[in-house]
């Protein structure tokens, strides 16, 4: 994960110190640093943290605990807006054969769906294309930019269609010999039983579920509406799906490690913000399909005997700061 | 060849006489030599070790599957041996072990002068009643076995890491200073606390054992200790390489206690 040390700052009051001391900080308390480049730190973030730290945020949360530095914002902390999950505007369904119904979580764990009525699809602004080409990313337009951004600043895949002809998302199984030609132009045959993004009035394929977009739903400068989608799909089928395709993405390898389904609510409030700001155009309703949701929340502790225990460490009550 | 000439003899390769040096460092440690098979199962390369099947962890090893033995591989490491050794603890009702598994693995990736496709790894676990063997003993024997195998200026760094097998997983580095050179910080090995799933994978309890691993690649220290560039030296069968280093070191004259 390529992070930059000017977007990292956006976390902190505190000027951050330089990028060698980021790099020993995070070398020696979290992550091995493949490379650094000027203000660009490639963070090497191994299977068991790459839920939480793929992202700008993630790696922040690591360094604000290791130097000892406040966070000034955390996107994670703040409130959700409370918002309808029925919409005039677009339905969502998710006909998935692991899940038994709508209750019962299959391959779609969460689906989550914005329509934004009259965005202007135009370049990015300077500071936005910066801080994509800062982390070695392409700027392609405002929109797709956006979905971009906030995917390395809190960690959730994000995709952008255009809305155009399409009122109605049915998330299923591809058919056998199903056909689906991707964002760059090449067309894949995807096996039976890949999870696929639908248009359900044409029953044509949009998407490759938590792999890649698709060329029939591409928003280009003639795009007025968008349908966002912030969803979360289970990390073995993409991983499944993503080997078989021979397309590692940035969204599969996020999704392979199991980000929280949650985390969809808050890269779907971030990205409409940002899209607000520099595409303009009015928000619709989000639709929440949610088979995954948790009944309750998990409490985890540890007890002081058992560090100790372990690590062969003579820590008290005194070294406990919460 | 005139006839009272004496024979000529043989001669140890240097992987062998590296693996006896490290054997009696850790034989003085109450550590023993076990092996296993180098033909794997995906339980005991892969699935009891806590890397269960569509994990990411396992893109973390490049690894050579056996056409038409669905199941097994070359095994990519040698803590293979280590579950094996776990396995006959439960079994026999065994409460300690300290065991080192030299041997070689196998990697599915291209070869250069730091990458071998087979290479030896040096390997090893101690296990007893919790709260006995920690992450400190695991320092503790590192520092012993760097000191007495590279010198007494070595040191020893822990750098957080990731292994399925191993939480809290670390990366150990040594501090070398070679002959008349400058020191530097090198990575030798992974290693941590094995995980409560691969103890109990093994048929054993984890609130009642707990233990360490380590494993790491073996030429890498023979490499660092005599200044070798290049490992593939190791498998070239240079007669002249070979001859290069003492049969007997000052380590394994001094054998095991």
């Amino acid at each position: 994960m390529k992070v930059s040390r000017a977007w990292l700052q956006t976390y902190f009051d505190t000027p951050l110190p330089d990028t060698q001391a980021l790099s020993d900080a995070l070398t020696f308390h979290a992550f091995e640093i493949e490379e650094t480049v000027g203000d660009m730190l490639d963070v090497k973030v191994l299977p068991n943290r790459a839920a939480d730290c793929l992202s700008h945020r993630g790696i922040a949360k690591e360094l604000s605990a290791i130097l000892n530095l406040p966070l000034k914002t955390d996107p994670l902390r703040q409130p959700l807006p409370y918002r309808d999950i029925v919409s005039p505007y677009l339905t969502v369904e998710i006909e998935d054969s692991n899940g038994f119904d709508k209750l019962t979580a299959g391959k779609c764990l969460r689906y989550m769906g914005a329509v934004v009525r009259g965005v202007k699809v135009r370049p990015s602004p300077s500071w936005l294309k910066e801080a994509l080409e800062a982390v070695g990313q392409r700027s392609v337009n405002n929109i797709v930019d956006a979905t971009n951004y906030v995917m390395l600043d809190i960690g959730q895949p994000l995709h952008a269609f255009d809305a155009k002809g399409i009122s109605s998302i049915l998330v299923r199984d591809a058919r056998e010999g199903e056909k689906m030609t991707i964002l760059s132009g090449e067309e894949y045959t995807v096996p039976k039983g890949t999870l696929l993004i639908t248009n359900a009035g044409t029953s044509e394929a949009i998407g490759i579920a938590g792999v890649k977009g698709g060329k029939a739903a591409e928003v280009t400068a003639a795009t007025a509406d968008l349908i966002i989608e912030s969803a979360n799909f289970d990390g073995t089928s993409i991983r499944r799906t993503a080997q078989v395709l021979k397309l590692s993405t940035d969204a599969s390898q996020r999704f392979q490690n199991r980000p929280s389904p949650e985390l969809c609510a808050y890269g779907i409030r971030e990205v409409l913000a940002l899209i607000q700001k520099i595409a303009g155009g009015e928000i619709a309703e989000v639709v929440d399909e949610y088979p995954a949701r948790p009944q309750e929340s998990w409490n985890v502790s540890v007890s002081l005997a058992k560090m100790n225990g372990i690590l062969g460490s003579r820590f008290t009550r005194a070294h406990h700061r919460l | 060849m005139k006839p009272d000439a004496a024979p000529a003899q043989g001669r140890l390769h240097p992987i062998t006489i590296a693996v006896r040096e490290m054997a009696a460092i850790f034989g003085r440690m109450g550590f023993g030599i076990a092996y296993g098979p180098e033909l794997e199962d995906d339980w005991h390369n892969f699935t009891a070790l806590n890397v269960p099947e569509d994990h990411p962890a396992r893109d973390m090893q490049d690894t050579f599957w056996i056409k038409d033995q669905p199941g097994k591989v070359l095994r990519t490491h040698a803590t293979s041996v280590t579950m094996r050794k776990l396995e006959e603890m439960a079994k026999n009702g065994i409460a300690e072990m300290r065991w080192i598994n030299p041997g070689k693995v196998f990697r599915n990736e291209s070869t250069d002068m730091t990458h071998e496709a087979q290479f030896y790894q040096l390997d090893g676990f101690a296990v007893g009643p919790t709260g006995t063997v920690t992450l400190a003993s695991l320092k503790g024997t590192f520092d012993r076995f760097y000191r007495e195998y590279f010198g007494q200026n070595t040191r020893v760094r822990f750098r957080p890491s990731f292994f399925g097998f191993t939480e809290p997983s670390v990366e150990i580095d040594v501090w070398f200073e070679a002959p008349g050179g400058k020191g530097q910080w090198l990575e030798t090995a992974g290693a941590g606390m094995l995980h409560p799933n691969v103890i109990k994978n093994a048929g054993l309890d984890p609130e009642k054992v707990q233990g360490f691993a380590f494993g790491g690649g073996l030429e890498r220290l023979i490499m660092i200790k005599y200044g070798i560039p290049d490992i593939r030296l190791f498998h070239s069968g240079d007669i002249r390489f070979t001859y290069a280093f003492d049969q007997l070191t000052e380590n394994s004259k001094q054998g095991t206690v």
